[in-house]
């Protein structure tokens, strides 16, 4: 492991995602700054070897190092121009409660660092695809490589986004000898902001317990080391699902573009979330539409909540692919010869609820943490009809997920049920922690057990007062003998 | 008040402990996480790059390494691999056939499956006759190619 390459690296992540937070002026917590500057950066820097490539570069240490620094510089002017003078906001500890939870979630994620870094890339769909044209573009210094020679027939992996390719070049040549390191980095950023969301919505007992079960989904954690695109492309799906959500309430412009942007991310690691992208739009439509915002306005706004995941998906498959994959990729070949049989699409609809989520198959993937969902939904129907508008828009990200995939695996017969549909769910899980931490059963718990801790303290207030010390009792009195005091002094000063 | 806090700290202890031990959670715990095999404390003491491979792509990938050493021109070599059904169909369950494709990953040895359009090019074949009969042969000339592809073909699905 070179720790001065992943230092680098690191950084150069860091400032160029805080650029691009910086210039599109989202406003977050210092901790939620730090996470996103992490998840932003891995995409921005892997675009790095592909720049090299279209270049015409040779992919070396010297030429990748040059091209990073580029990279962040261009994307660290935001940060010079709008110079802000650093914050430090005092560090709040959390409570005792909520160490058993911490602690168990950050022994898995040590456990997942550890397993990211120790085992080389392992998933099928790598090692016939991005992580072999990753290795033999290091050993060649060329996207365009002697795999291309080999006898391809039986895969089209080589085909998907450079997102992975590009990353693997960089940290295997930077940083460690089976790269994907980068993962870790963005699934640990990814569940310190996602427990921040959590817990401020939710008492932190009660945000630890739906961040255990959603650690605890066995095959989602099994992405945080296994190299392939689904969890990364969860956590940029959720993000600008969660930025959408963010706008529709505070109605800040640069949570629309954010999101947008995060959107396109999304698209450029996987390019089919184009699909769930654009079945999201008629939700912006509709938000649009109430705010009355006029309909040329509306008609630009949804023209870049749609165009820029576009243009993701043509840079991805109409430059990068074009460029780097000496061999014509025919989408159209792909596609489903019958479309107009649609029981097709209805047959995997049922399939993804009874095969994977309703199923002891499904227990085994995502544990308890699918079936819980829907159990709190039909309460939450029988509670109150009324959902709050976060948790109505995350109830209609997990449609778009589950129809979108439905709609996709009838489109693309390759995309098959038991890996690529069963892997895209992840995107819904995190939409359901979102449910969970806005469920009316659940919010009603957490105010409960807030009141309970707080009508404690006030107790506990009530009770110390009468055994205050006199000093303190001096310094409670002295306060309103100042205000008394003040107006003799202006009339003092006036004299 | 801090009563309060240690009470939740229990409760919350007690949470977890109810989490690890409903089924499904226990035998994620048991299998995947302590998983016995992979023992987290004992794998400091591997770091070797091929150590690690191995204990990851298991025997397969060592016999793939051997196919490596025993090949006397590399960059000439055409390995034919056979059909996974007829190496199921031997009953061999610990040694898996890769995709030409990640057979070049792991080896960097190209290789051929019996319905690859550039078949004719095989100059060396795997042959898998049971668990521990896995060897390598030169390909003599393009009869013997002919007739190991014709016992494959029915395998072809």
């Amino acid at each position: 492991m070179n720790f001065a390459g992943l230092l680098f690296v690191l950084v150069a992540q860091y400032l160029s995602g805080k650029g691009v937070l910086r210039l599109l002026k989202v406003e977050l917590r210092p901790l939620a700054i730090f996470c996103f500057s992490m998840m932003l950066g891995v995409p921005i820097v892997s675009f790095a070897p592909c720049v090299l490539q279209v270049l015409h570069l040779r992919l070396d240490v010297m030429h990748v190092a040059v091209s990073i620094v580029v990279f962040t510089v261009l994307f660290s002017i935001p940060l010079v121009v709008k110079f802000k003078k650093p914050q430090f906001p005092k560090i709040k500890f959390p409570e005792l409660y909520e160490w058993p939870f911490l602690l168990f979630i950050a022994a898995l994620l040590l456990l997942g660092i550890w397993r990211c870094f120790y085992y080389p890339p392992y998933a099928r769909d790598m090692l016939s695809g991005p992580e072999l044209v990753a290795e033999y573009a290091i050993r060649e210094h060329t996207f365009i490589n002697s795999v291309y020679n080999l006898d391809l027939h039986t895969s089209n992996n080589y085909f998907k986004s450079p997102f992975i390719t590009s990353l693997q070049i960089i940290y295997k040549l930077l940083v460690t000898s089976f790269g994907q390191t980068w993962l870790s980095v963005l699934a640990v950023s990814f569940i310190v902001w996602l427990y921040t969301i959590l817990k401020e919505r939710l008492h932190p007992l009660i945000a630890g317990v739906v961040m255990l079960f959603f650690m605890a989904m066995p095959e989602v954690f099994a992405y945080t080391y296994v190299l392939l695109y689904d969890y990364s492309n969860m956590i940029y799906f959720f993000a600008g699902f969660y930025f959408l959500a963010r706008y529709q309430q505070d109605n800040k412009y640069p949570d629309f573009l954010f999101s947008t942007l995060l959107f396109g991310i999304a698209t450029y690691v996987r390019t089919e979330t184009l699909f769930l992208v654009a079945m999201t739009a008629p939700l912006q439509m509709l938000y649009f539409y109430r705010q009355k915002i006029g309909f040329q306005k509306m008609a630009i706004r949804i023209g870049t909540f749609v165009l820029v995941p576009a243009f993701f998906y043509v840079l991805c498959n109409n430059v990068f692919v074009k460029l780097f994959v000496p061999i014509p990729l025919v989408v159209s070949d792909l596609l489903n010869p019958h479309l107009a049989d649609v029981s097709a699409f209805f047959g995997r609809l049922t399939d993804i609820f009874e095969k994977i989520i309703f199923s002891d198959w499904g227990i085994r993937l995502f544990g308890y943490f699918a079936v819980s969902f829907f159990l709190l939904l039909i309460v939450d129907l029988i509670m109150s009809r009324k959902f709050a508008r976060e948790a109505a828009i995350s109830l209609y990200g997990v449609g778009v997920v589950i129809i979108g995939l439905a709609l996709v695996g009838y489109l693309f017969p390759l995309v098959d049920l038991t890996n690529t549909t069963k892997r895209g769910l992840f995107k819904m899980m995190p939409l359901v922690a979102l449910y969970m931490a806005n469920s009316k059963l659940i919010q009603t718990i957490s105010k409960w057990l807030t009141k309970w801790e707080h009508k404690q303290q006030t107790a506990s207030r009530v009770k110390a007062a009468p055994v205050i010390p006199s000093k303190d009792v001096k310094v409670a009195q002295s306060k309103p003998v100042k205000v008394q005091h003040q107006p003799n002094k202006k009339i003092s000063k006036g004299k | 008040m801090t009563y309060k806090k240690i009470n939740l700290f229990f409760i919350a202890v007690i949470i977890i402990i109810i989490f690890c031990t409903l089924p499904a959670n226990n035998d994620w715990l048991y299998t995947k996480i302590i998983d016995p095999g992979n023992n987290v404390f004992d794998q400091p003491n591997h770091m070797g790059i091929d150590e690690r491979k191995a204990s990851r792509y298991g025997y397969s990938y060592l016999v793939y390494l051997n196919i490596l050493h025993k090949v006397d021109n590399p960059k000439q070599a055409v390995i034919l691999l056979p059909p996974i059904e007829y190496v199921k169909s031997i009953h061999v369950n610990n040694f898996a056939i890769p995709e030409p494709a990640t057979f070049y990953y792991y080896t960097g040895l190209e290789a051929v499956w019996a319905n690859s359009p550039h078949v004719g090019l095989a100059n060396w074949e795997v042959v898998v006759k049971g668990e521990q009969q896995i060897g390598l042969r030169r390909i003599p000339g393009k009869e013997h190619l002919d007739s190991v592809l014709t016992f494959y073909r029915k395998y072809l699905q």
